[in-house]
């Protein structure tokens, strides 16, 4: 059997990897991963289906990279439980609560009722200081927002990682709430 | 002579695929795909497809019955069965 030829968009897992190393370095740049989340319904409201999760999502692929090129995940298949519909919409509902409130958190800081929090919020439990990445100075509810969605964005790698090493690469999207939501779409318009 | 009619004998019936037919063939619980695509990533045929972003579909005329979906599949929905 011949392998398969590698298209362009079998390569944008480098893409997902620059964006957590220079969200790392300065924060304004976790403003492009709202591509990450525009460009998914969008695609799956205009008749494009899962297209996205399927070709071009580069977080997948850093989780295929890491599984299957490195090696490192067990390869066990998840618990059934993980791809059951009360789980997946439990946690897309659970995912919308925090998303809700880092946008109420820009929302308090653009009014001036609240600080900049220079912290990002980690595994839904931990702020962990990341004032270093603060270096281009911005309009605070626009820091805060990047900092708000670069938390959202390497909680998921982190939980994603983990998956993979202990289960199968790209177990996250088995409940991707992004996955779910477009599956959600693409199955009202199906 | 004989063999030349033999060798033509299996070329064509290889055409119809009659000797080509696996025993096995993927099947997908479609209630439960989460269509992520892994599966038709990793089909070395072709075979599979997703369909309308809504669930996993499977080329009955293609699959080979490998089982490197049901392998693959991180939501384990995939699943090597006889033909």
């Amino acid at each position: 059997m011949k392998a398969k030829k590698k298209k362009w968009s079998d390569y944008l897992w480098i893409v997902s990897a620059t964006y957590f190393t220079i969200g790392f370095f300065n924060i304004v740049y976790a403003w492009l991963g709202t591509i990450c989340f525009l460009i998914p319904l969008l695609m799956a409201t205009f008749g494009g289906g899962k297209g996205y999760c399927n070709n071009y999502c580069g977080r997948g692929q850093l989780f295929l990279q890491i599984g299957n090129t490195l090696g490192w995940s067990r390869k066990k298949v998840a618990p059934r439980w993980l791809s059951s519909k009360w789980f997946r919409n439990g946690f897309l509902m659970f995912f919308m609560f925090f998303f809700v409130q880092m946008i109420w958190l820009t929302v308090q800081v653009a009014h001036g009722l609240e600080d900049l929090h220079q912290t990002i919020h980690l595994l839904w439990t931990f702020d962990v200081p990341w004032h270093w990445a603060y270096r281009t100075p911005i309009e605070p509810w626009m820091a805060q927002f990047a900092f708000g969605l670069y938390g959202i964005m390497l909680t998921s790698l982190i939980v994603g990682v983990v998956l993979t090493v202990v289960y199968r690469p790209r177990t996250w999207c088995v409940f991707c709430p992004m996955g779910n939501m477009t599956q959600m779409i693409s199955r009202a318009k199906a | 002579m004989i063999s030349c009619y033999l060798v033509r004998f299996v070329v064509i019936i290889n055409y119809y695929s009659l000797f080509d037919m696996s025993k096995y063939i993927a099947k997908n619980e479609q209630d439960r795909c989460v269509a992520c695509g892994v599966c038709m990533k990793t089909c070395p045929r072709d075979a599979v497809s997703i369909y309308k972003g809504c669930y996993a579909i499977v080329d009955e005329a293609l699959c080979i019955g490998c089982g490197l979906c049901e392998k693959a599949c991180p939501a384990g929905v995939m699943h090597k069965v006889i033909r």
